[in-house]
């Protein structure tokens, strides 16, 4: 009761960051996991499975007018709570995260997205009587909407979930759960393709085969790719900037 | 070009935006995003943030409830990039309010004019890479267990967002509609975002070398010689499965194979690849 509190709190303050704190990434994976581990009092095994999490929900983003993408907030805070109250099934912690991210989702929209839906019509009208005062009460309950959402899935998810999970490991064979942690190795590539399809260009390309080959040739840590990375990108830059100077001497001297 | 022109009526009775006005507008634009409707998306969230400057601007009800109207109408960008169009929104208001003859339909022309534009360079930045190369650092931290890399992950990821946040809302207000027509003028903004695109997608192909894990236990026989076949591919290229993986699944995902049906082949190879004693 009191961990399902806990984890609920903490789920609702990340479904918050994105809301009215601009988005500062606390309700990303790597924060949630970490978190709940220090709630819970596993933190070495929150902020790993929340590390985890993250890799394979990479590409789980929210762009465009009507994407809904897995509610990796709620996933990752039930999820590290079961693993954690367990005592173990991480990997089947992991793989169980992305759907039930994807039910998080849709409880979202039948909780906080149709409910703010509603309120915003009410918000128009007062916009039209130019009351502001009223207008500001209900951006604030908008907020209030979404973290209700988020304590209601995660605390009920804790309470219902966690028995569930456990009986679910105690009845897995071990050679399914050894296959799990092999999937779970290779989910990373399935957050990295979804990326890939937001940035990749064919032009671009090469700057991904460089930094493969630094990592897999070298093992160079993540700082010292980011570091390549800036390089490669300063010298793009200067590069770039030499024929964009080339072109616009070649119009002036044209007219 | 139309600038304050002199010829025109000016109301000297408005008071100016100060840079409190613009700080409570900073504050506000946080919370863009917790009030979303289906269909005008952030739009009450716009109109929250603007709340202040409308009411210091307007005196009259009639002009409060038409601007308020006004950022109630249809908007939707990444959320770090918000506070600059609210900038040359409040510049552009200001305008409005002094100079009676301002067409005023052309703050939304303007809004709508930026949110797509901005959406996509937004999203390059900040889901392309500021975001990839903190977690990218937070992550490898945070496999082995260490504090530093969920704290390094919101460091590295929020100075960069912050400081956008800030300085957009201030430079939109300062030069107001003529700004991006600079920017976008002098082809910075996409070479900027090219740029970003770049130390992005380094850092995705370091991740993908030492975040996926992808090796094959079997081992060839023949006779006295047994010959593992993952030290074989070793040989070639270190961690050529991972790569041939994400290629793979980038190459499904091409092909409109939806994201949960390929975790699913992924766990069923995982657990076949267990049974058969290939991984």
């Amino acid at each position: 009761m009191l961990v399902a509190l806990i984890v609920a709190a903490i789920a609702t303050l990340g479904t918050l960051d994105s809301r009215i704190m601009g988005m500062t990434m606390i309700d990303r994976p790597l924060v949630m996991g970490t978190l709940v581990g220090l709630a819970l009092g596993d933190l070495h095994q929150g902020i790993i499975i929340g590390a985890s999490i993250e890799l394979l929900s990479m590409g789980v983003v929210g762009i465009g007018a009507h994407s809904a993408p897995p509610d990796v907030t709620i996933g990752t805070a039930l999820c590290t709570a079961f693993a954690i109250t367990s005592g173990k099934g991480m990997e089947v912690a992991l793989v169980l995260a992305i759907p039930i991210s994807t039910f998080a989702t849709s409880m979202r929209y039948l909780i906080a997205i149709s409910l703010n839906h509603a309120w915003n019509q009410v918000a128009l009208k007062k916009a039209a009587q130019g009351d502001t005062k009223a207008m500001e009460r209900l951006q604030r309950l908008g907020a209030f909407n979404y973290g209700l959402y988020a304590f209601v899935v995660v605390f009920t998810g804790v309470m219902l979930g966690s028995p569930l999970f456990e009986y679910l490991i105690k009845v897995t064979p071990a050679f399914i759960i050894g296959g799990i942690k092999a999937a779970a190795g290779i989910l990373p590539a399935l957050g990295f393709a979804l990326l890939m399809r937001l940035t990749l260009t064919k032009e671009l390309s090469p700057f991904l085969f460089i930094g493969f080959i630094i990592v897999a040739f070298s093992g160079m840590s993540s700082v010292g790719v980011a570091i390549v990375g800036a390089i490669l990108a300063a010298l793009v830059w200067t590069m770039g900037s030499d024929s964009v100077k080339k072109e616009g001497t070649l119009n002036d001297n044209e007219i | 070009m139309t600038t304050r022109s002199d010829s025109i009526a000016i109301n000297p009775a408005v008071e100016k935006i100060t840079k409190k006005d613009l700080m409570k507008v900073f504050w506000r634009a946080f919370m863009l995003p917790c009030f979303m409707s289906m269909d005008r998306m952030q739009a009450s969230g716009f109109a929250y943030a603007m709340i202040p400057i409308i009411k210091k601007l307007y005196k009259s009800k009639d002009k409060v409830s038409e601007s308020c109207l006004r950022h109630f109408e249809v908007f939707n960008t990444t959320y770090a990039v918000a506070p600059f169009i609210m900038g040359i929104a409040t510049a552009m208001e200001e305008q409005a309010a002094k100079d009676e003859t301002f067409d005023v339909s052309m703050i939304n022309t303007v809004k709508v004019a930026l949110m797509g534009p901005l959406a996509g360079i937004g999203d390059t930045f900040f889901w392309g890479t500021f975001r990839i190369i903190a977690a990218g650092i937070g992550t490898s931290l945070a496999l082995q267990g260490n504090v530093l890399g969920p704290i390094l992950f919101l460091v590295l990821y929020n100075i960069p967002h912050f400081a956008v946040r800030y300085f957009g809302l201030m430079i939109g207000y300062k030069t107001g509609t003529q700004s991006l027509e600079k920017l976008i003028s002098t082809g910075l903004i996409t070479k900027a975002s090219k740029v970003a695109s770049v130390m992005g997608l380094t850092v995705i192909g370091g991740m993908i070398a030492s975040m996926v894990k992808l090796e094959i236990a079997a081992v060839f026989q023949s006779g006295q010689t047994t010959l593992k076949i993952q030290d074989v591919l070793n040989q070639v290229c270190p961690c050529l499965l991972p790569l041939a993986a994400t290629f793979f699944i980038y190459y499904l995902l091409k092909k409109g194979v939806k994201p949960g049906y390929i975790m699913l082949g992924v766990l069923a190879f995982g657990i076949a690849g267990k049974f058969l004693k290939i991984l």
